[in-house]
């Protein structure tokens, strides 16, 4: 399957990457390559089997018991790029 | 031309457990900024999810009280979007095989039975809080992410926005009567977004749906659907045609406006999430679930008219709290159901709501107004003196008897000691033996004169009898 340069902007203003010069034909490579990966996945035979859920593993649950372990300042104002009134901030989002 | 509306909901409820759905931090609501959060909630790399097992067990109750079919074995998928509330950038949410799936809602509009369909129901994180108004853009807050939801997606049963709203009213009720919800609207426990198109009556094909989000309350959703369904018909008659968009309702404008039209709908490329495993409910645990469902409110709602005889509003105000519903079932083992409601839906009420409190967080128990009733009933104490007894019944340990005899309210219904006030009365009230005589109806003086000297204790009943007999001998 071949990727248009159409759906490659599209996937970019979804994650809001600007799509403009250079940067599209390298992202065009990379995409066509993962895509074709995927593709080859597809030629695999895999018989009869239907199951949609791996059921090797199944119920790793947690208890319904609260513990806290963080503060802000530990946890949020170390990672954040910008860091305000106690959160990330980030610039303004009115959708 | 005469157009139906066709209607579907989703609706987001927040599950009241302790913890988040994939950590351990708390989803108690109001707290400071980021306070409750983990490398986890916050999608840190290389933290790992663990799946709550109270989620998987209410989001299955709910499921079962809605007719769901449960798929006993289901998984966690991840669906992705990037916006800044959504540190991962996806939210994990069930997608191919949710845990309820076919389910129907039942409930009545004017008096008449309507149902609504439940494509299915999935649990998944909430994501964290915008605030635009700490800084000069925005703070993201964290707290929320990773609160459990479940979604209930409906098929398009419903065709009006009353419909709508007593199929919202129904849901609220059940995950009350459940105890898998809050139900604060003000705190955001239940949002839903409302899917709206119309077609020509009679027409069994379904218009192009317009999406509306932001939706915070049942009565907002009433205003928002009749809007868009005006909106789509001034459309339609001059010339035009619907967009499939999405569209943002504004309640205090009280219209909508274009959020997102079909070219910049989303791709949320979902795809099971490697982080979790497979959930699997066996058939003992699903058994467990069953037994701790209650009578659900519809079916009480109907035995409450059938059986009870009560008025359809009577039954819906008792049927819609669980609390209140419970008293009077087990009240209405010993007493008439009638005169239990009664209290429940007057006096009870009034006190809860000057109260701010739930019944349960009073004293207030079933054989307490059991023994209420009774006293009242067999000439005790009055009626009026029963209101007085309330308060302590809702505060105190003590028995309504113990209550009666501290409060010095205990009915005297000795016909002779009654005698003697009535004919004390009539002695030193002259003036209403004068206009008794020249014809005028005095009784009701007298009757209140005589429950002041008996300092409200004297049975009405026997005061008025007796009055009624020494006015006849003058």
């Amino acid at each position: 399957m071949a990727i248009s340069r159409k759906e490659i902007e599209h996937i970019a203003s979804l994650a809001r990457l600007d799509s403009t010069g250079g940067i599209f034909d390298r992202l065009a490579d990379d995409m066509q390559g993962i895509v074709g990966m995927v593709d080859k996945l597809a030629e695999l035979d895999l018989g009869d089997i239907t199951d949609v859920i791996n059921t090797e593993r199944k119920n790793a649950f947690h208890e319904d018991v609260v513990v806290q372990e963080y503060t802000p300042d530990q946890l949020i104002e170390p990672n954040a790029p910008d860091f305000q009134a106690g959160g990330v901030a980030v610039p303004r989002v009115v959708e | 031309m005469k157009y139906q509306a066709v209607i579907g909901l989703e609706v987001h409820a927040e599950l009241s457990t302790k913890s988040k759905i994939y950590c351990s931090c708390s989803t108690s609501f109001g707290a400071p900024i980021n306070t409750h959060t983990c490398p986890v909630c916050t999608g840190m790399p290389g933290a790992l999810p663990v799946l709550n097992k109270q989620v998987v067990h209410y989001a299955a109750k709910m499921g079962l009280a809605t007719g769901c079919t449960i798929n006993q074995l289901c998984k966690a998928d991840r669906k992705n979007y990037f916006y800044p509330d959504l540190p991962k950038a996806y939210q994990i949410s069930q997608f191919d095989v949710p845990i309820c799936e076919n389910g129907e809602v039942f409930f009545y509009v004017d008096g008449e039975k309507k149902s609504c369909r439940l494509e299915r129901i999935h649990f998944e994180e909430d994501a964290g809080k915008l605030l635009h108004d700490e800084i000069d853009g925005t703070v993201v807050d964290f707290n929320r992410c990773g609160v459990p939801l479940i979604e209930m997606v409906t098929k398009p049963d419903l065709h009006s926005s009353a419909e709508a709203k007593e199929f919202l009213e129904m849901i609220k009720t059940t995950l009350s009567y459940l105890d898998i919800c809050d139900c604060k609207m003000e705190e955001g426990s239940i949002r839903c977004d409302v899917n709206v198109s119309i077609r020509p009556e009679g027409s069994e094909e379904l218009g192009t749906r317009v999406e509306m989000k932001n939706i915070n309350t049942f009565s907002g959703a009433v205003r928002a659907i009749d809007y868009e369904i005006a909106r789509q018909i001034e459309v339609v008659e001059n010339g035009g045609e619907i967009q499939q968009e999405t569209r943002r309702w504004d309640d205090v404008k009280l219209k909508n406006t274009v959020m997102r039209t079909k070219e910049d709908a989303q791709d949320y490329r979902y795809f099971p999430d490697p982080d979790l495993i497979a959930v699997e409910i066996s058939d003992e645990w699903m058994d467990q679930i069953k037994s701790e469902i209650p009578e659900l409110p519809i079916t009480r709602y109907e035995r409450y008219l059938n059986e009870y005889g009560m008025t359809a509003m009577e039954a819906r105000l008792l049927s819609d709290n669980f609390a209140k519903a419970e008293l009077l079932d087990a009240a209405a083992k010993q007493v008439k159901p009638k005169a239990a409601a009664n209290w429940i839906l007057s006096d009870i009420s009034k006190y809860l709501n000057d109260k701010g409190v739930d019944l349960p967080d009073t004293k207030m128990t079933a054989d307490k107004l059991v023994d209420l009733v009774k006293l009242i009933e067999a000439g005790t104490i009055s009626g009026a003196a029963g209101k007085k007894v309330l308060p302590s019944m809702f505060e105190t340990d003590e028995t309504v008897e113990a209550i009666v005899e501290r409060m010095g309210l205990k009915q005297v219904s000795d016909e002779g000691a009654i005698l003697a006030i009535v004919q004390d009365v009539i002695a030193k009230n002259e003036k209403a033996v004068a206009d008794f005589k020249a014809g005028k109806n005095v009784t009701g003086f007298l009757v209140g004169q005589c429950m002041k000297a008996s300092k409200g204790q004297g049975n009405p009943k026997i005061i008025n009898k007796l009055i009624a007999q020494e006015l006849a001998k003058l």
